[in-house]
């Protein structure tokens, strides 16, 4: 018999201090431990994700509930899915790209970038994207880690990129990932 | 020949500074020089990370594609080794045998001098760039009880593990 299940949160709200401190503080004082987390600001907006394992009999319900007094505190969004076990792909013949994209900001930039991963297979798996620019030039910056079935769809991945940004007027690079085993 | 098991995070030792040797120790010389050859893509390694607290480590870079065309040491067996860091400072990423599930963006200095014993018990003096100066930088850290993730540049600078090129 399994001693835990996981759900995943999905936490937002306008950001204040805080607000870690209080959904962590409830989650702790439950016995239930933080695994995966990840956590952004987008402007001005808090917005967090975390896996969760919890007591094998507790609902995402439960898990909501336990928060009550943080999500009525900060006015939080919070959502709870319970999850599969574990989800193990196979990832052997996947190699990890960065791609590097930034231009004039325009509506469909992500779409035209996330669509030529996908014809060659892949899966976007980290996206960090930041609109900025000053003097009314708007400028759209953004990074993608993907992973990229090897052989011919990765190279014909790095000439797709070189047409888009052609096309699309906008600088794209991309580069396999690789690190220096020490 | 002994191939020694790797110890991996998060075992204590590789949170320590290590001692000073004070000599040359030939056996766990050899033990580091044959478990960093016997590990595929290793190009250094550190006594701390086969469980032995002492001042030593190993670094051969001559066979790495980084090193294509350029000058290397060779191999490089040192005890107690004095760095001193120059040059600019960049940032590359670093997996380690004692941290196997994830790369780090990691910034080192493109130069390097490094004093300490050789094989021989004679105090050497070696001078190294780039992809050599920083792989000597991150066998010293484990010396001083550091790694790859204590330095890493930032919340965005760890990564899954997942193919050595």
């Amino acid at each position: 018999m399994k001693s835990h299940s996981r759900v995943l949160l999905s936490i937002a709200g306008l950001d204040q201090p805080g607000i870690v401190t209080s959904v962590t503080d409830a989650l702790a004082k439950e016995g239930w431990n933080l695994e995966d987390a990840t956590m952004s600001i987008l402007r001005g907006y808090f917005s967090i994700m975390v896996m969760v394992a919890v007591g094998s009999d507790v609902t995402p319900q439960q898990v909501i509930s336990a928060l009550d007094h943080a999500r009525q505190k900060y006015a939080l969004q919070v959502e709870a899915t319970s999850c599969l076990d574990s989800i193990e792909k196979d990832t052997t013949e996947l190699l990890p790209w960065s791609i590097f994209v930034h231009g004039s900001d325009r509506p469909g930039i992500v779409h035209a970038v996330a669509a030529e991963i996908f014809k060659v297979g892949g899966n976007i798996v980290d996206l960090v994207a930041r609109p900025g620019g000053r003097r009314g030039d708007s400028v759209y910056i953004m990074t993608i880690r993907a992973m990229i079935p090897s052989g011919k769809p990765s190279d014909m991945f790095h000439d797709n990129l070189s047409r888009l940004a052609v096309q699309e007027g906008i600088d794209c690079s991309a580069r396999l990932d690789s690190a220096f085993i020490l | 020949m002994a191939l020694r098991n790797v110890i991996t995070v998060p075992h204590p030792l590789l949170g320590r500074v290590a001692d000073d040797v004070g000599s040359v120790l030939r056996e766990l010389a050899d033990d580091l020089v044959d478990t960093m050859y016997g590990s595929p893509a290793c190009v250094g390694l550190a006594a701390p990370q086969i469980a032995v607290s002492q001042r030593a480590f190993v670094v051969d870079v001559s066979k790495h594609r980084a090193m294509a065309g350029k000058f290397s040491n060779g191999l490089i067996v040192l005890f107690d080794p004095v760095i001193t860091c120059t040059g600019n400072r960049e940032v590359a990423r670093e997996g380690c045998m004692s941290v196997p599930d994830f790369t780090c963006d990691v910034e080192r200095y493109t130069n390097i001098s490094l004093t300490g014993i050789g094989l021989d018990g004679e105090k050497c003096h070696i001078e190294a760039e780039g992809f050599e100066a920083r792989a000597i930088q991150h066998e010293v850290d484990h010396l001083d009880g550091l790694l790859i993730l204590d330095r890493v540049t930032g919340p965005h600078g760890v990564f899954q593990r997942k193919v050595y090129k």
